[in-house]
């Protein structure tokens, strides 16, 4: 994750796993005293600066009141990107925490961009590295985990099918002996287990400085579904699975 | 110069590692693992004037297992403990301990603090977890070895979780190494004494002064725990320290002059 400021006006500058930070003045009504409404927490996220297109959607979560007048922080860090299929312009998905002026998390959101691209080409190829949870990513991972000697000895009395839930998206991974035989959205018999996180979570494992999955794991940000045991058997074949997808993640914009 | 005893405690043939010569300190090791983990800190230490005593506790490293079998109640290790200091006639010894060995050595101060010149707990309070990340029956799942896949594996891993940010990579890595050498049915039966241990008012009347010591990247223990333990000590000081885990003496890098000054600290307390 970098903490370079997302100020770009181009599709082509933002990339998954920036972070940036912005503030903005006294928050709600001049005068107005004790908990403000969530339009006006909008209201200064508009004003810190941080806009890079128009918004099409955006979705919040509360979980502390804000007090009129605090001056709020914002920190934006980008977890999806991708074309539109007339390639013109792209849709960035960016995660949003809201800190007061005590530093307490008041607020975490969800915000969809269109921001348009700075000339119409097919880039997708060179940005599937950090394409978390789609097919091509998934692809490219599986290429990977196919010639990673840690992930095909530890899956290699393993038949089955391990899940990658970013959010929304998942990616699933049929393994039979050591070998990716598939990598897609849906296998025809489902995962023996899913591993599940928030996206953002995802993006700052997968782009941070470290592969400090155990910690993660432990602080909860990433649970099973599924067959729990299967997901302890594979506790290094999941450790090998990260190191290879942050490859891809740092490798620039290539697989 | 170093020497090494099989010495009968406890009913348990147990393996005491000693060095040096001057003021007695007992140094207590964390779940599942031995006396091994004072190993960059024995020497060291006892050069700078104190008899140091490691002890495998029962069941651990070159130890027998305990009579009865795995140990679950920590204040029967404090009580082993007990055994050992009067077996080597230890004169005010100090106590120092990490993790179950913190609780161990709070466990002692609590029953001896009068005998004893001070005590330093890393990794460790006096209460249950406030946030527990273990529980009983999760951890009596582990003790069936069909019901735990990829034990070593998870040990190793787990333990690198739990290393501070501000350790070198290699440092951690011998420590994760170290640690998936475990009896995973003794480090289970430990950490079920480490759920259920609590030394509820007896923390108040602790007779000797007491070190408290977190980490500020340790995910098993919540300085804000430690800090609640400090505040009923009566004679006691807490230090956090940034960037450090769950092991400060295997973490540390020249842990021995570290706890030197803790030591000479709690003399002046």
């Amino acid at each position: 994750m970098t903490t370079t400021p997302t100020t770009a006006t181009y599709l082509e500058d933002v990339e998954v796993g920036e972070c940036a930070t912005g503030t903005a003045g006294p928050v709600g009504p001049t005068g107005h005293t004790g908990p403000v409404h969530g339009a006006h927490v909008a209201v200064a996220f508009a004003a810190s600066g941080l806009a890079i297109g128009e918004d099409v959607e955006s979705s919040w979560r509360h979980l502390a009141p804000v007090q009129a007048g605090s001056e709020l922080t914002f920190e934006v860090t980008v977890t999806g990107w991708r074309r539109t299929p007339e390639l013109g312009q792209g849709v960035v998905v960016r995660h949003v925490r809201v800190t007061d002026s005590d530093g307490a998390l008041v607020q975490v959101g969800r915000t969809t961009t269109l921001v348009p691209a700075r000339s119409a080409v097919d880039d997708g190829a060179e940005r599937v590295g950090r394409a978390f949870g789609t097919r091509p990513w998934a692809t490219a991972l599986a290429e990977r985990l196919d010639g990673d000697t840690v992930f095909t000895t530890e899956t290699s009395t393993w038949d089955g099918t391990i899940g990658i839930a970013f959010g929304d998206h998942e990616a699933q991974f049929r393994i039979y002996r050591g070998k990716v035989l598939e990598a897609v959205s849906r296998t025809l018999s489902g995962p023996t287990f899913t591993v599940v996180a928030d996206e953002h979570d995802w993006v700052d494992l997968l782009t941070g400085p470290v592969n400090d999955f155990s910690r993660r794991a432990m602080l909860d940000q990433f649970h099973v579904r599924g067959n729990a045991y299967e997901y302890l058997r594979l506790t290094a074949a999941l450790v090998a699975l990260v190191d290879q997808a942050r490859e891809m993640a740092h490798a620039g914009r290539t697989a | 110069m170093m020497h090494a005893d099989y010495i009968e405690v406890g009913g348990t043939l147990s393996f005491v590692l000693q060095e040096g010569e001057g003021t007695p300190v007992l140094l207590l090791h964390t779940a599942g693992q031995h006396g091994v983990q004072w190993r960059h800190v024995q020497s060291e230490l006892a050069s700078l004037g104190y008899r140091v005593v490691v002890p495998d506790l029962p069941g651990h490293g070159k130890s027998e297992p305990a009579v009865g079998g795995p140990i679950r109640d920590l204040g029967d290790y404090a009580a082993w403990c007990e055994e050992l200091i009067d077996t080597l006639g230890l004169e005010r010894p100090f106590v120092v301990g990490c993790s179950i060995g913190g609780r161990i050595t709070l466990d002692l101060a609590a029953r001896r603090g009068d005998r004893l010149a001070g005590a330093v707990a890393m990794a460790a309070h006096g209460q249950r977890d406030s946030h527990p990340r273990l529980t009983v029956r999760g951890l009596e799942r582990e003790l069936v070895d069909s019901a735990a896949p990829s034990r070593t594996d998870r040990t190793y891993f787990g333990t690198k979780a739990v290393v501070g940010a501000s350790v070198p990579a290699e440092t951690s890595e011998l420590i994760a190494l170290m640690h998936r050498r475990e009896d995973p049915a003794i480090s289970s039966s430990d950490l079920i004494g480490w759920t259920t241990h609590d030394l509820g008012d007896a923390l108040d009347s602790i007779a000797c002064p007491v070190h408290l010591v977190a980490g500020t990247d340790d995910l098993w223990v919540d300085p804000e725990d430690v800090a609640r333990t400090a505040e009923r000590i009566p004679r006691s000081v807490l230090s956090v320290i940034e960037g450090i885990g769950h092991y400060p003496m295997e973490e540390i890098d020249g842990f021995a002059d570290t706890l030197h000054g803790w030591i000479k600290g709690l003399g002046d307390r």
